[in-house]
């Protein structure tokens, strides 16, 4: 069974793809801020991290370049939640190691379908 | 002044000339009349002397007739002989060397063998034995005369044998002077040596010497010419005056001083006109080069009071890049002034950072591209930032126009700068306000595409999470209705557009409006005290509603989930002060101060984690505004706000137009 983390403060987007993705495959962790999410890779080493850009007490960015430069985490995928569909948080996701991204507002078929890709790769 | 000073100089010039010129008329004259005195001197001593020699010469040969007969008809032939050649002769008369008087003319008959020792001619010749020339002497029949005395001689011998005597009317003499020797004008005065005036209009009187200085030195001897009066002539005239040698008289030569009138008038005349002529030019050279520099100043005085009046910075700048001229507003910009700033290198003046705050070198400035690109060069955007004297920044648009002159010259530039401080900031504001509200519209965007597509796609939701998902949806729509209200409030407050209605208001009414809208979501903690016998205010009741909701909003968000929320009101003066009060998570004073500004969020986690778009506040501040009040906020970081806004008591004067039934029915209604 897969673990997945959802990253973000909206507490609306976190029942959106726990919806999406809840299945017998999937275990699904949910987090409102970056600390919370840093403790529950730790804890949990999930398989993959939706992680939102904006997040109350820092940015997904941030989270995303401290999990990336950590070696224990460091082969963590990370997909990039964002709102902001313009080119800059698309290079600094880049920059700071993350494996993807998904702009706001998306299809929940078309996450399910990315996030099964991301698995098979993996395998 | 400088005219003035022109026309003194020509003026001046003009005097000299004149007076110049005159005394060298003057001289001129006065020596001509010289020449002409000396020309007359002389020809009247020979003249005389020629007359006594010839009466000589013609008595020597008749000598023994003259002498041996009363009457002979020898002297008549003589008598006739001599008045042929000088008809001027008066009289002749023959006297014998002892002094008898001989023989006469017919005039004198009857004087015949008088003693005329004693007569002024005889005795004249008898002291000096040579011819001789008598002053004038009255004579009777004649009247006054000048006697000539020739004497003649016995036959080869030097024995004198006697006298001849010629009278010249002295009336007559001026016709023996003649005025041939005066080249213009004026006339001779002549004098013997007993100072008797023999031409002229006086002839005939004596005159005293010492009253004219030019008769006492010229019958002593002397010559020369003065400016004096002349006798016979009044006022002073120029006078030559010269000695007529051997006679021991005077001849004086006179022109009226008004002589020198004519010529001197005639070059006055024309010096004046050259004068004037010269006078015309200078001023209009000077009026014309008085306008050019009017017209001149009056350009530099409008480019300097343009510059002056401009609010932007100018600068000017050689080709060199080095400063020329700040106007005044570059200089409270810059916290230069042109004096200290003059002949300094652009940047080193005028330091530029980019947007990365790194030093713009001068190849890149606006300046250093105007001059070498030959174009108008312009900053972007609000991206360069200007350090002042003072270290200060300034955010600044520059723009640069390169100098060029009538050869096609590059001279230097023209450099404007922009105080771009307000614009970077609405920049800056506008940048938050499109990631705000692009955020805030995608969160509840994304909840309703994805949470109906999910309905759509997936048949195998149980009836609880399509619930949950149906009411996700319900939220997000309203949460982005409420964003489209805040930004459509904002716009009308901003274009005037939204209007208050003011009437007296019952404020437990609009209280209890306001309190239905959180029945389901936080009602419960919200507590409404307001006192019972609260007057009426000056409001517009759907505003307060608002301005209500926002505060209570606020207030539940910013607050745990069970700390209570108070709604109170208080009278204070002519006012009621209406306040919420939460114990939430408080603000700083800083917070405080900017809290009621447009799309101001504190920024702190804690409010991120709530969301909004930060528009409430001021939407709220807005309003209370419009309504005629006042809010502020007292608050302490950690312990809660207190957020007060005060709205008019009404009074009677407030009801115009609504009845006094009604308008107690309206502040009673409960």
């Amino acid at each position: 069974m897969r673990k997945l983390l959802i990253v973000d403060d909206e507490e609306g987007v976190r029942s959106l793809v726990r919806m999406t993705l809840e299945s017998d495959d999937y275990e699904i962790l949910e987090a409102r801020r970056g600390d919370d999410a840093l403790r529950l890779v730790r804890e949990h080493k999930p398989d993959l991290v939706l992680l939102d850009v904006m997040l109350p007490d820092t940015t997904g960015i941030d989270v995303c370049r401290t999990l990336k430069s950590d070696p224990e985490t460091a082969s963590l995928t990370i997909v990039m939640l964002t709102a902001k569909a313009q080119g800059r948080d698309l290079e600094e996701a880049e920059e700071a190691g993350a494996d993807g991204y998904f702009t706001k507002p998306f299809s929940p078929i078309a996450l399910l379908r990315r996030v099964d890709n991301i698995f098979q790769e993996q395998t | 002044m400088a005219l003035v000073v022109v026309a003194i100089v020509v003026g001046v010039l003009g005097a000299w000339q004149v007076t110049s010129a005159r005394s060298s008329q003057r001289s001129q004259i006065v020596n001509g009349e010289l020449t002409a005195a000396r020309l007359a001197s002389s020809a009247l001593a020979s003249g005389m002397y020629s007359r006594l020699q010839l009466v000589t010469t013609l008595a020597n040969q008749n000598v023994a007739d003259l002498i041996s007969q009363e009457s002979p008809p020898q002297l008549q032939k003589l008598a006739d002989q001599i008045r042929a050649l000088y008809p001027e002769f008066s009289s002749l008369a023959v006297d014998r060397a002892d002094g008898t008087l001989l023989t006469v003319s017919p005039a004198n008959r009857g004087r015949r063998g008088e003693n005329v020792k004693n007569k002024p001619v005889f005795a004249g010749f008898a002291k000096t034995k040579k011819p001789y020339v008598s002053p004038a002497f009255h004579a009777s029949g004649l009247g006054l005369v000048i006697g000539l005395a020739a004497p003649f001689y016995y036959d080869g011998t030097k024995t004198l044998a006697g006298v001849i005597v010629c009278t010249i009317k002295v009336s007559d003499f001026g016709s023996i002077i003649g005025s041939s020797h005066l080249q213009s004008g004026g006339s001779i005065v002549v004098l013997d040596q007993s100072a008797s005036v023999l031409t002229g209009p006086e002839a005939g009187t004596r005159v005293r010497r010492a009253a004219y200085t030019t008769v006492s030195a010229a019958l002593a001897g002397h010559e020369g010419t003065t400016e004096s009066a002349v006798p016979g002539f009044s006022g002073n005239r120029f006078v030559a005056y010269s000695p007529v040698k051997n006679l021991g008289w005077a001849v004086l030569v006179e022109q009226p001083t008004s002589a020198l009138n004519g010529p001197i008038g005639a070059l006055t005349f024309r010096l004046a006109l050259i004068d004037l002529l010269v006078l015309v030019v200078i001023v209009a050279a000077a009026v014309g080069l008085a306008r050019l520099l009017a017209a001149l100043a009056s350009e530099r005085d409008e480019s300097a009071a343009v510059l002056a009046s401009v609010g932007e910075g100018v600068a000017i700048v050689d080709a060199l890049g080095r400063v020329v001229r700040l106007n005044p507003a570059l200089e409270r910009l810059s916290g230069l002034d042109t004096d200290s700033a003059k002949g300094r290198d652009w940047m080193d003046a005028f330091p530029f950072l980019d947007e990365r705050s790194q030093v713009v070198p001068w190849r890149e400035s606006v300046v250093c591209r105007a001059i070498a690109e030959r174009t108008v060069v312009a900053s972007h955007g609000f991206t360069r930032t200007l350090v002042t004297a003072s270290g200060a920044s300034v955010p600044v648009a520059v723009t640069a126009a390169p100098l060029v002159n009538d050869d096609g010259q590059v001279t230097g530039a023209v450099a404007v700068l922009r105080d771009v401080s307000r614009e970077r900031e609405v920049d800056e504001l506008k940048s938050s306000l499109v990631s705000t509200v692009s955020h805030e519209l995608r969160t509840p965007l994304t909840m309703i595409r994805g949470f109906s597509e999910l309905l759509l796609s997936r048949s195998d939701l149980d009836s609880a999470r399509s619930k949950q998902a149906l009411e996700h949806i319900h939220d997000s729509s309203r949460r982005l209705g409420r964003l489209i209200d805040d930004l459509l409030s904002v716009s009308r407050i901003e274009s005037g557009g939204l209007g208050s209605e003011l009437r007296p208001t019952d404020l437990q009414q609009v209280v209890n409006a306001s309190l239905v809208a959180f029945a389901s979501n936080g009602g419960d903690r919200v507590v409404a005290e307001l006192p019972g016998d609260l007057p009426a205010v000056v409001a517009d009741p759907d505003q307060v509603v608002q301005v209500l909701t926002n505060l209570v909003s606020n207030a539940l968000k910013y607050s745990k989930s069970n700390a209570p929320v108070r709604i109170g009101a208080r009278v204070a003066g002519d006012e009621v002060h209406v306040s919420v009060t939460d114990h939430g998570i408080g603000m700083t004073p800083e917070e405080a101060a900017q809290v009621f500004g447009k799309f101001s969020r504190v920024d702190r986690p804690e409010v991120r984690e709530v969301g909004g778009t930060g528009l409430g506040l001021y939407i709220t501040r807005r309003l209370v505004d419009m309504m005629g009040g006042s809010i502020w906020v007292r608050s302490k970081g950690g312990e809660g706000s207190v957020f007060t806004f005060s709205l008019r008591v009404a009074s009677p004067s407030d009801s115009a137009g609504d009845t006094e039934e009604q308008v107690y029915a309206q502040a009673f209604d409960r």
